[in-house]
């Protein structure tokens, strides 16, 4: 696994950091439809201050059904992660090793913000000192670039930066299995997501939730979490609207597509620049702009009108 | 007044993200890729610094930030 290999034909751009991880893994495994794994889900289900899922499905579930692999997790001792990583490098399955983005050295958070990360690690090198570490995450922080790397690290060192003592624990996690082919047809894919959008909707946790949490002064707490969540939407709503460019067995299906890219995957990147920018103001200490809340009233719009034109599609019988 | 202010907003944008072409009065901002979100809060901030305002928070909006003649208003509708 190298940066090369990394950087070819990767969705890492349109993912989150584990995710975009994970994408190496599942490429590793040889799963021939990622896009559909890490895309054909999309639903957003928000409950403030700290949930939002973005899938109808939990990703480690929709993984078993669209590939048979599963993602095995094991968490270990800091002190035993060498030996671990030992072991389950010994075959040619690379390992995700999550940590705290504060203490991961080259990520651009580290020293500054404490947020998930996670990055490959596929081998030792001869003197046994030294892992060969893949990192896909890529994003623009106010603290520097992330774009795909890889690196050989001195194991000790690293260990000691991602858990230091007394005793801190890191997940290790490996895709099982051999994967299959035959994944869930994207009409029923279509089915789920658009049942699991009017369901959110229904109970009032869908995307107009977003809107409403912006509330009223003081904001700081709010603002931090929907500057992450609006990012997050952003980025699934772009890979989604990929998703449905790509899926060319969909017939009838290009307005769908059309509407994701030109009108959904913008407002909700527009929304985020919007949201990213109150939550910067406020930390400075300046006013709310009310454009925050009413970017997310308009990406939530948009957002409910992409799913009633997938409705309208599967009515029509989804353009068989 | 925005003949004032648009020229310290286009040396601004120039300080912010450097670019290989010129920046005009009419350059779609929102357009150019290397003005992401992290860029616009600097360009802001960068702005408010050279001309001694804070722009207003109700004035914050894309439209504020269509070309750098929007912004030099935004910062002299007071």
């Amino acid at each position: 696994m190298t940066a090369r290999s990394v950087a070819a034909r990767s969705y890492a751009a349109l993912l989150p950091c584990v995710e975009a991880n994970l994408e190496l893994l599942l490429r590793h495994a040889g799963v021939a439809n990622v896009l559909t794994v890490l895309g054909g889900a999309c639903a957003l289900e928000a409950e403030p201050p700290d949930r939002l899922e973005l899938r109808p499905v939990p990703l480690e579930r929709w993984i078993r059904r669209q590939t048979g692999l599963e993602l095995r997790r094991t968490t270990v001792d800091g002190d035993a992660l060498l030996a671990h990583l030992r072991d389950v490098l010994t075959g040619d399955t690379p390992a995700l090793v999550f940590a705290d983005a504060f203490s991961v050295p080259w990520n651009p958070y580290a020293g500054h913000e404490h947020h998930q990360h996670a990055f490959v690690v596929d081998a030792w090198d001869a003197s046994g000192e030294r892992l060969h570490v893949v990192d896909a995450y890529t994003n623009a922080t106010r603290y520097g670039r992330a774009v795909p790397s890889e690196r050989w690290v001195a194991a000790r060192e690293l260990l000691a930066s991602l858990a230091p003592p007394p005793g801190r624990c890191l997940e290790v996690a490996q895709l099982a299995g051999v994967p299959r082919g035959a994944a869930d047809p994207p009409v029923a894919i279509v089915r789920e997501n658009v049942g699991a959008h009017e369901r959110n909707r229904a109970r009032g946790a869908g995307a107009e939730r977003l809107a409403g949490h912006v509330g009223d002064a003081p904001y700081g707490e709010r603002l931090r979490w929907l500057s992450l969540a609006t990012w997050l939407a952003a980025r699934s709503r772009a890979l989604h609207a990929l998703w449905w460019r790509e899926s060319a067995e969909l017939p009838g299906s290009g307005a769908v597509a059309a509407f994701g890219d030109e009108v959904v995957a913008p407002t909700w990147e527009a929304a985020q620049t919007s949201v990213y920018l109150a939550s910067r103001r406020v930390e400075a200490g300046r006013d709310c702009p009310p454009h925050a809340r009413q970017s997310l009233v308009e990406a939530a719009a948009a957002e409910r009108e992409w799913f009633a034109r997938m409705r309208t599609w599967l009515d029509r019988g989804a353009g068989l | 007044m925005t003949a004032a202010a648009l020229p310290v907003v286009l040396a601004c944008i120039e300080q912010v993200v450097p670019l290989e072409f010129d920046v005009g009065p009419e350059t779609r901002l929102l357009e150019l890729p290397e003005l992401d979100s992290l860029a616009i809060v600097d360009l802001i901030a960068a702005a408010e610094e050279a001309l001694g305002v804070e722009l207003p928070a109700e004035r914050i909006v894309p439209a504020s930030l269509a070309s750098p003649r929007a912004l030099a208003e935004a910062f002299e509708a007071r």
